[in-house]
């Protein structure tokens, strides 16, 4: 590494610091818009960010930024890095969100869209916490247009 | 917004019909064309303005991102979306009951066209395009014929919102044969598909407006009338935003590929 190295450090909202190269913390469009407009004081704050998530975070930006590392190398890593609890991986798209790391969002969100395509209404519900707000009626006219769809 | 979608024929008859005219024109190729009939995706299509809106990624902002419930994360729709357009459309239409909410963002033309984008870009996913219209009642299917030879069939149209039943259209009233490429969609310019007819000894090329279902007919050079063209050799195409007509075989044996490229005045 070169003398120039810049570190910057990351607080979670769990008041964890993280010390970070610079060059890889800004992979995070947010962090990298706050350097570009040099209002980085010694620490940035992650108000939305838990200091679990964010080491998870941190170990996907380091591999991403490992050089000459090869593709199916990323794509195994990326593979394993999705296997983890619904909880977790929701709490990394909110981080891959308010980081605006697009590349890392829309992998997250891929998994979660492979992990729902195949489930019921109710699933559905169950899953992100949603209430049915349809009458049994409204709810039985917009299954019979779609029958096709629940086979 | 949509659930009060009452057609006479439901979706589950669009798909079934689908299949009898596939197995009715199994001689032929079929090449069903879908299009929206509203100019916003007419321009997305063409211009492909719409991704450019979606590259344009704002920070989100702090309040976006509030869990309401501790236990129970709370997705803003931006996320939301970016999930959703990622499913397969059997996936979405039945989500359409999970809550109204999610009814009207799934039926929502913003949403169709982000999803159409993202399946676009997939090349798997390609093939199923044509499903993707039935997420939204504001679209047309075109199901058209290739008469090369072997018995003729009329082409028909679908259009959601009249209900779920096809219709046939006229044909071009010079219409012999139609030559489309198997697998290649109809180049859409100009708020037109386009093909290739054969009209007695010649060729010309055929646009059809898929908000008025109108034909009209492109005039072509001396030189591309005097090709001896088959349905493997000369095709229609859209090259950087203007309609364009190849053939490779233009100094057969010389392994020449020819383009002409047209501009339409208007």
């Amino acid at each position: 590494m070169s003398s120039s190295t810049k570190f910057l450090t990351l607080k979670t909202n769990d008041k964890e610091e993280f010390v970070l190269d610079e060059a890889i913390a800004i992979r995070s469009q947010t962090i990298k818009n706050m350097v570009e407009d040099d209002c980085v004081s010694n620490v940035i704050p992650l108000p939305n960010v838990d200091s679990k998530t964010m080491i998870k975070v941190i170990e996907y930006w380091k591999k991403h930024s490992e050089e000459g590392i090869s593709k199916d190398k990323l794509m195994d890593f990326d593979k394993a890095f999705v296997k983890v609890d619904q909880s977790i991986l929701y709490a990394l798209i909110l981080a891959a969100n308010f980081l605006n790391d697009a590349e890392m969002l829309d992998m997250i969100c891929q998994e979660v869209a492979n992990r729902i395509k195949g489930k019921t209404p109710e699933e559905i519900r169950k899953e992100f916490n949603i209430e049915n707000d349809f009458t049994p009626e409204e709810e039985e006219e917009i299954r019979n247009e779609n029958v096709w769809a629940f086979e | 917004m949509a659930q009060k979608r009452k057609n006479d024929g439901e979706l589950p008859e669009s798909s079934s019909c689908k299949k009898q005219k596939k197995m009715k024109g199994k001689a032929n190729f079929i090449i069903s064309a879908a299009a929206a009939i509203f100019f916003p995706l007419f321009s997305f299509i063409i211009n492909n303005d719409f991704s450019l809106k979606v590259g344009k990624k704002t920070p989100p902002s702090i309040d976006q991102l509030e869990v309401r419930n501790s236990a129970i994360v709370q997705f803003p729709e931006e996320i939301l979306v970016n999930i959703l357009t990622r499913l397969p459309v059997k996936s979405l239409v039945r989500f359409k009951c999970v809550s109204k909410f999610w009814i009207t963002l799934i039926s929502d033309p913003y949403f169709t066209k982000k999803h159409l984008n993202r399946a676009r870009n997939d090349q798997d996913s390609r093939k199923l395009l044509i499903y993707q219209w039935a997420l939204s009642d504001e679209y047309k299917i075109i199901h058209m014929h290739q008469n090369i030879e072997g018995p003729y069939y009329t082409n028909e149209i679908l259009a959601l919102k009249d209900g779920c039943s096809w219709r046939s259209i006229d044909e071009h009233p010079r219409a012999i044969r139609c030559w489309f490429h198997a697998s290649d969609s109809l180049p859409f310019i100009h708020a037109a598909f386009h093909w290739i007819q054969v009209s007695r000894n010649y060729f010309v090329v055929i646009s059809f407006d898929i908000s008025n279902e109108v034909y009209g007919e492109i005039p072509v050079s001396e030189e591309i009338l005097s090709l001896k063209a088959g349905p493997d050799t000369v095709g229609v195409s859209v090259l950087e935003g203007m309609l364009c007509v190849y053939s490779n075989l233009f100094f057969t044996g010389n392994d020449t590929f020819v383009v002409w490229v047209f501009t339409i005045l208007q």
